[in-house]
This record gives C-alpha cells, sequence and structure tokens, in this order.
C-alpha cells in the first residue's frame, strides 16, 4: 500500500476517506427519505465548494468574498454549452470549471499583488462586478429570469454519488495541498511572501496555481448545482449571500484546516435547511454572532474547539506534521 | 448641452454624499490601520433610524441628523470597546478585523430584516419632491440639501482635525502611536473615538441617502466599495483629496448612464475599484498624515 | 577565476535620489567581504540590488559568469546567492525545521526526504537542531538571526548576504555570531558579502572591505588600508578628522 502512495499521504487517511466513501454510497439503501438523500447532495456540494475557497482563503491567506464569481460562471457556462450544443453532462462540467478557473486567473493573478484587507475587498467589487454585468448578458444568463435545462428524470438522485466524489476529491486535493512538500511553500507565502522568494520560493506561480483550483473547483460546484436543480438565475448564482456563506463555513469550521471548512459547510447546510422554514433570514444573524466569536476566541473555529478537546484527553498526543516523522 | 449641465450638476451634488461616506471609512483606517467592514451595515443602520424617526416619530431626517449620528458615534465606541480593541493591530490584524466586523455588519443587517422586513423602504417627506431651477436645469431639493449637509459635516471634520486638540491628537495617532504614548496622549482613547467617528460619519451618510434613494437591509456592499474607491484614489485624511477623489467617481458614474443601462452604473464603481486597487501597486494606504 | 557574485557599475535611483551611484565589486571564491558606510550610504540599497530585491536603474550583476541582472529575488536564490534580514523574517506558521526545509526544497532542488535532512544538518550547524520542532516565536533575537542563517545555508548557495546579523545582540552573542560566520566560510566554503555597523566584526573576519558613501564607492582594500584612507575617515567623521 505504502509503495505507490506519495511518501506525505498517512495511509491512515487514504484508508480513512475511502472507508467514509463506501459508507456513504451505501446509505441511500437504508435511507428512502428523498429530502434526506438531495440534502447529503447538496452537503457534498458544499464541501467542495468551502474547500476550495479555503485554498485560497485558509492555506493562502488571502480571504475572498467573492467566489461566487466562479461559482455563477461555471454554473452558466456548464448549463450554455448544454443547451446550446448539446454536450452531455460531464464535459460540460469540465468546461465550466475550466472557465472559471481561468476567469479565476484573470482577476486574480495582478490582485494577489495586493495583501490582507485590500484583496478581501477588491474581490467583493468582482463578485459584485460579476453579477450585474453578467444579469445583463441576456445571452449568456438568460437575464433575470435564468437558464432552465431539460429535467432528465432520475438525474437528481444520481448526482449523490457524483457529489460523493466531488467532495471525496476535494478532501483529497485539501490534503494534499497541505501535507505535500507544496503545502510548506503554501504556509511560507502565506507567513512572509517577500522571505519566501528569498529562499527560493516563487510566489506567482503558486499562487496561480491556487487559484486556478480553487477557481476551477467552484466552477464545477457550480455546474454540479445547475445540473442538479435544472434551474439557475444569476441573483442566486452569483449572489453576494452566496460568497458570504463560504466565508461564514471556512471561518467558523476552521479556516486553514484541512477539513475544518467541510466541517462548516457540513453544519451550515443543515442549520439553514431546518432555519430556512421558520427564520429565513436568521441565519445570517446568527453565523455573524459565531464569525465573532470566533475571531475573537478561537481563530481555529471548530477545529480549533475540537482540537482543544483532544489535547485535554490525551496531552501525548501533541506530535504532528514533522515532528511525528523524526 | 442641457443635458450635459444636468450631469455635472448631479455629479457634483452626488459627489459630497460620497465624501462624507467615504471620509469615516478612511477615518479609521487611517488612525486603527483596520478596514472597518461593517461601514456598510452603519450606513444601512443611518438610514433605517433616519426612516424610522420619520415614520414613527415624524421626525424630519435633517433634524434628525445630530441624534442619528451622536448614537452612531456611541455604537462605535462600544463596538472598539467591546470587539475592535480585542484584536492585534496593523498587519497581524488586518484580516481578522475584517473578518470580525463583517461579522457585526451581518449581525446587523439580521437586526433590520427581522425589525423591518427585507423590502425597500424609501423616505419621503413633504418636500422630497420639490425641485428648484438652476440655469436650465430642475435639481431636487433632496439633493441641494444632501449636498450642503456634506460640505458643513466635511468643513466641521477638517476644523476638528486641524484646529482643536482632539484633532491634533487623532492625526498624531495615525502617524505614530507609540511616540504619542511617550508624551501622554490616551492612545486607546483616541482610538475608540475615532471609531465612534467614523462609525458616525456613515451613519451620516447612510441618513442622508435614506433621502435620496431607497434602501433594504442588503443595502451596503455598493456604498463600502465606493467608499473604498474614493479613500484609495483621494489618499488618506486630506479633505481635499477626499472631496476630489468623490468627484472623479460621481462624474464616471454619472456619465456612464450615457454609454450602459441604469443598474449596470453599480458596476462601474466596481470595476474603478479592482483597477484602481491593482494598478497602484505597493503602498496603497502610504503614510499620508491626516489634515 | 570568476567571481563568485560581481557588480558592474551599479547604480539605482528613486526619483530624483540617487541611491546607488556606479558601484563595482566582487565576492571572490572563499572571500568574506564586509560592505560598510555612514547612514545613509546606500549600503542597504546596494545590497538588495545584489539580493534581487529591488532591479537596478542600471548596471550589471553576475553570479559567476551568468548575469543575474534585474531577476526576481527567488530566481537569485535558485542561482546561488541567498540573503538574510536585518530584520528577522522567520516564517512564524513553521516550526524551525519546516523554515529550513521550505528553503532546501525550493532552492537546492533536493527530493523531499533529501530537503528535510539537508535541513537537519544546517540547524545542527548553527546549534539549534535540539528546538527544530519549535516555532520561531519562542526564540530569542540571537537565535531567531541563526535560524535566518540556517534558513540561508539550506538553499545550499554560493554566496551568502549577510544583512547586519551582528547588530543588535549582546556581545557574547556577537562573539559567537563571528564564529559562525567564519565557519560557514570555512567549514561550508561559502563566499560571505556582509553588510555591518559594529566594527570590530568587520575587522575581525573580513579580508576585504568596500566602503559607500553617499551613493558611491570610495574605497576598497583590507580592513587595515581602508580605515587609514582620509577619504574614510573623512566619511564617517568629518572633516576635521581627515
Amino acid at each position: 500500500m505504502k509503495g505507490w502512495l506519495p511518501s506525505w499521504v498517512r495511509p491512515r487517511a487514504a484508508i480513512g476517506l475511502l472507508a467514509a466513501c463506501v459508507v456513504l454510497a451505501l446509505v441511500p439503501i437504508f435511507n428512502t427519505a428523498i429530502y434526506i438523500h438531495n440534502l447529503l447532495t447538496l452537503t457534498f456540494v458544499g464541501i467542495a465548494a468551502a474547500l476550495a475557497w479555503n485554498w485560497l482563503g485558509g492555506y493562502l491567506g488571502q480571504v475572498s468574498f467573492g467566489h461566487a464569481a466562479m461559482f455563477g460562471i461555471g454554473g452558466f457556462v456548464a448549463a450554455r454549452v448544454q443547451l446550446s450544443l448539446g454536450m452531455p453532462m460531464l464535459l460540460a462540467w469540465l468546461v465550466g470549471a475550466l472557465v472559471a478557473g481561468a476567469f479565476s486567473l484573470v482577476w486574480g493573478h495582478p490582485t494577489l499583488r495586493l495583501r490582507g484587507p485590500y484583496f478581501s475587498i477588491a474581490t467583493i467589487g468582482v463578485g459584485e462586478a460579476t453579477r450585474l454585468v453578467c444579469t445583463y448578458w441576456d445571452w449568456f444568463t438568460g437575464g433575470s429570469s435564468g437558464l432552465s435545462l431539460p429535467m432528465k428524470s432520475g438525474l437528481k438522485y444520481e448526482l449523490y454519488w457524483y457529489g460523493i466524489v466531488l467532495a471525496a476529491l476535494a478532501l483529497a486535493a485539501s490534503y494534499a495541498l497541505r501535507r505535500s512538500p507544496m503545502g510548506l511553500s503554501l504556509l511560507a507565502i502565506k507567513s512572509d511572501v517577500d522571505a519566501a522568494g528569498d529562499v527560493g520560493v516563487s510566489p506567482t506561480r503558486l499562487q496561480d496555481l491556487v487559484l486556478f483550483l480553487s477557481g476551477a473547483t467552484m466552477g464545477i460546484c457550480g455546474s454540479f448545482y445547475a445540473s442538479f436543480f435544472s434551474y439557475i438565475e444569476p441573483g442566486d448564482m452569483f449572489g453576494f449571500d452566496r460568497s458570504i456563506s463560504w466565508v461564514l463555513m471556512g471561518v467558523i469550521g476552521g479556516i486553514g484546516t484541512i477539513f475544518g471548512p467541510a466541517l462548516g459547510a457540513i453544519i451550515f447546510v443543515f442549520v439553514k435547511e431546518n432555519l430556512i422554514a421558520s427564520y429565513p433570514q436568521l441565519y445570517l444573524g446568527l453565523y455573524g454572532t459565531l464569525l465573532v466569536l470566533v475571531i475573537l476566541f478561537e481563530p481555529l473555529g471548530l477545529t480549533g474547539l475540537f482540537l482543544r478537546l483532544v489535547r485535554r484527553a490525551r496531552p501525548d498526543l501533541s506530535v504532528t506534521g514533522m515532528a511525528a516523522e523524526d | 448641452m442641457d443635458r450635459l449641465v444636468d450631469l455635472v450638476i448631479a455629479a457634483v451634488l452626488l459627489a459630497g454624499l460620497y465624501a462624507t461616506m467615504a471620509y469615516g471609512l478612511g477615518l479609521i483606517y487611517g488612525v486603527l490601520r483596520i478596514v472597518n467592514l461593517n461601514h456598510g451595515g452603519m450606513i444601512m443602520a443611518g438610514a433605517y433610524a433616519a426612516w424610522y424617526l420619520h415614520t414613527a416619530l415624524g421626525l424630519d431626517p435633517y433634524l434628525a441628523l445630530l441624534l442619528v449620528s451622536v448614537a452612531a458615534f456611541f455604537v462605535g465606541i462600544l463596538t472598539y470597546r467591546l470587539l475592535v480593541r480585542r484584536l492585534p493591530r496593523g498587519a497581524a490584524g488586518g484580516v481578522q478585523s475584517l473578518l470580525l466586523l463583517f461579522g457585526v455588519w451581518l449581525i446587523l443587517r439580521n437586526a433590520a430584516y427581522l425589525l423591518f422586513s427585507g423590502n425597500d423602504q424609501t423616505l419621503r417627506t413633504t418636500y422630497s419632491t420639490r425641485a428648484i431651477a438652476i440655469g436650465n436645469s430642475l435639481v431636487s431639493l433632496n439633493r441641494i440639501a444632501v449636498f450642503g449637509v456634506a460640505i458643513v459635516i466635511l468643513i466641521v471634520l477638517h476644523l476638528l482635525l486641524t484646529r482643536t486638540y482632539v484633532g491634533k491628537a487623532i492625526r498624531a495617532v495615525a502617524q505614530n502611536p507609540d511616540s504619542c504614548t511617550l508624551v501622554g496622549i490616551p492612545v486607546e482613547r483616541i482610538y475608540a473615538l475615532t471609531f465612534g467617528l467614523g462609525t458616525a460619519l456613515a451613519a451620516a451618510a447612510g441618513l442622508l441617502g435614506a433621502t435620496l434613494f431607497p434602501f433594504n437591509p442588503s443595502f451596503g456592499a455598493a456604498e463600502l466599495l465606493k467608499s473604498f474607491v474614493v479613500v484609495v484614489l483621494g489618499g488618506l485624511g486630506s479633505v481635499a483629496g477626499t472631496a476630489i477623489a468623490a468627484l472623479i467617481l460621481a462624474t464616471v458614474e454619472v456619465f456612464a448612464i450615457l454609454v450602459i443601462p441604469a443598474y449596470l452604473t453599480a458596476a462601474v464603481g466596481f470595476v474603478l475599484l479592482v483597477l484602481v486597487l491593482v494598478i497602484r501597486p505597493g503602498g496603497l494606504f502610504g503614510q499620508r498624515v491626516l489634515g | 577565476m570568476a567571481a563568485v557574485l560581481r557588480a558592474e557599475g551599479l547604480s539605482k535611483r528613486f526619483g530624483g535620489l540617487k541611491a546607488n551611484d556606479d558601484v563595482s565589486l566582487s565576492l571572490q571564491e572563499g572571500q568574506i567581504l564586509g560592505l560598510i558606510g555612514p547612514n545613509g550610504a546606500g549600503k542597504s540599497t546596494c545590497f538588495a540590488m545584489l539580493a534581487g530585491s529591488i532591479p537596478p536603474t542600471s548596471g550589471k550583476i553576475f553570479v559567476g559568469d551568468r548575469e543575474v541582472t534585474g531577476l526576481p529575488g527567488f530566481k537569485v536564490a535558485r542561482a546561488g546567492v541567498v540573503r538574510t534580514h536585518q530584520i528577522v523574517r522567520p516564517f512564524t506558521n513553521l516550526t524551525l525545521l519546516e523554515n529550513c526545509t521550505v528553503a532546501a526544497a525550493q532552492c537546492s532542488g533536493h527530493a523531499e526526504a533529501g530537503s528535510r535532512e539537508l535541513a537537519r544538518e544546517m540547524l545542527q550547524f548553527v546549534g539549534l537542531d535540539k528546538r527544530r520542532h519549535e516555532y520561531p516565536g519562542g526564540l530569542t533575537l540571537a537565535g531567531r538571526k541563526k535560524l535566518e542563517m540556517a534558513r540561508a545555508l539550506s538553499c545550499m548557495p554560493r554566496a551568502l548576504l549577510l544583512d547586519e546579523v551582528i547588530a543588535g545582540v549582546n556581545p557574547s552573542e556577537a562573539r559567537d555570531m563571528v564564529t559562525l560566520i567564519r565557519r560557514i566560510r570555512d567549514e561550508r566554503k561559502i563566499s560571505i558579502l556582509m553588510t555591518e555597523h559594529v566594527m570590530a566584526a568587520v575587522m575581525s573576519l573580513c579580508e576585504h572591505v568596500a566602503v559607500l558613501e553617499a551613493g558611491k564607492l570610495i574605497a576598497s582594500g583590507s580592513p587595515r588600508e581602508v580605515v587609514e584612507d582620509p577619504a574614510v575617515v573623512e566619511a564617517y567623521l568629518g572633516k576635521k578628522h581627515a
């Protein structure tokens, strides 16, 4: 087993991921509630999207408030090529991903020169500008009435397993981006981009890579979303609220950690579902409060809390990363 | 030609509002090195405060200005004392303070939604539709009033910062907080005060904006970005710089109507923002002094 | 034999200010070269240009036979010239070992396991091996300066550029630093260019000294020669003492 895995992968992690996938794949045998089935599918997309956001926001430390731009572009490109060119779904997703990834490079490459808050503010601008322009671009997005994809019977149900694959790939990528040698370089860039350059780390190449991966993954998530609902409209796909949701998932779950944002996504989707009937807007205030609490008291969010508990229970278990391999 | 004059007047009047709006953001950044992401939230809060006082108590917004500003001032101080103070200052706290204040904005948004519903609101006074003639153009009375108030606010600010002890202390802290403690300036108090002042300005701008435009709880993102454009273009602190930058933004926006449909004009501001941020490399918020 | 690092006619303009004016110097193989001068002489600018941190307005820089003028810092580092920083800049979110591993992996092109071993070797060299799993925040200033040196060494450079490493530490730490610098040259065969204010260190370490004043190179030679050069004395102390 160890032979064909890169040395920085812990076999336990790979096995764990595989096991989780198998278990989830079998769940529908026992669960016949369509409502929960679909909710899980949406959760898988949410996990992938939150993780993708985290690669830029957490690993590189560049918080984006405009990631809905790539989500929307991926969704509408995929919908458009399916509608106009009759492209098969998965190919359309790929095209959506590539275009979204390219778009993130276009605005992101020059903007990443900005540090911290300035980058974040610029992303608000990018997100909103993209929303407005795309809403106006009738051919691409159908204007404010949006685009409808032909309903394929059974597709929504099948997407559950596509979702598992998507989330699993995103988790694997998260793991790789962090634990591989490249992960160290990313952390170095996050800490001090100039000093990183002084020891041979090429900042632009790595940042562009993360930017592209993050944007492309967002694009796939958007495409998935379009296929799932068979209808998308620009106000929702490109919405500021949507961009905000990934910030919340990432920060509350644990910004910069490997799994934190996935945790944030799971909680976010389930809470939103439960609140949406009774108090539709309340989730914003709730998450706003959580955000404030996380920033003030536990910068690593839920993951941080979890780690604290683990440390208290097993104080000897403090050895991670390179120390463990010594 | 008449149309041109109309547009120029519109741009000038709008610039007044933008300058007031931007100054609050710039003040907080200049002194505390924090980007107040709750700026949009406070603008929205100011708008709702004005609307509520008018609808419930019949209070004219321009008369309510002082009340709303003072209330916002204390809200700002409270925000600083309870929350912002706990964060590391400067680069280290950059993203954290951003997220913290963003959280506060979300809470405010939610509160507005719960209290006032998500529908668009407008502030209509008895004189809302009145207009007066300037040359060949018919100009809304509200716009002139907003402009007038904005000018007064900016002049008062300028005088405050240059002629009073507090103002000078604020400028000193903006330059070098460590030296300030050495000469006995209560830096923490100045931080709180500045945050309060910036918040009050945002709320005032919100109140003024409410007399001109419809608003809802999601109001604020566009205003935040426009404020940012003005601050980046105009440099920090100098009232003149802010005024000129506000004029540039307002002019671009107003004249863009000639070329693109109305609701896209907001996008102009956003694109301008991204362009400005990207083209001005490195030292955007240089070590400019307030004054 | 080509010099390890050579600057020809380096000039740097900042707007109207000429920070460096036609500066030429060369660092020979196995040499420790000192770059000194009064405050505002342009040492930091010259240093930054040699490291690739800022591009020169005119002039050329060579590493061995290869021209590196205007290349960004990371390419200069990979070409074999690595700098430390006057105000230390460790990667605060990485352990000491990780700090050095990044450098080893990126700069010297070592494969993954190899880079960790190299990093550990460099930490041992500066005496920080025992603390390799700690974070830079827990070190003293001298410790962090040593970390920067270990990190730079992990790049396996041909030339090491030291930016005022001695200034700011106490005398016994300073003596340690001097010994360490000498060992870097003697044991690891790395050429060193150092800017420094602490004259005692310069006198004892450097075989060759270059003096800058108001952006120009005003003297170059052995420490003894330079110290007695009237132009240098005047630069530091003013006309009366020349």
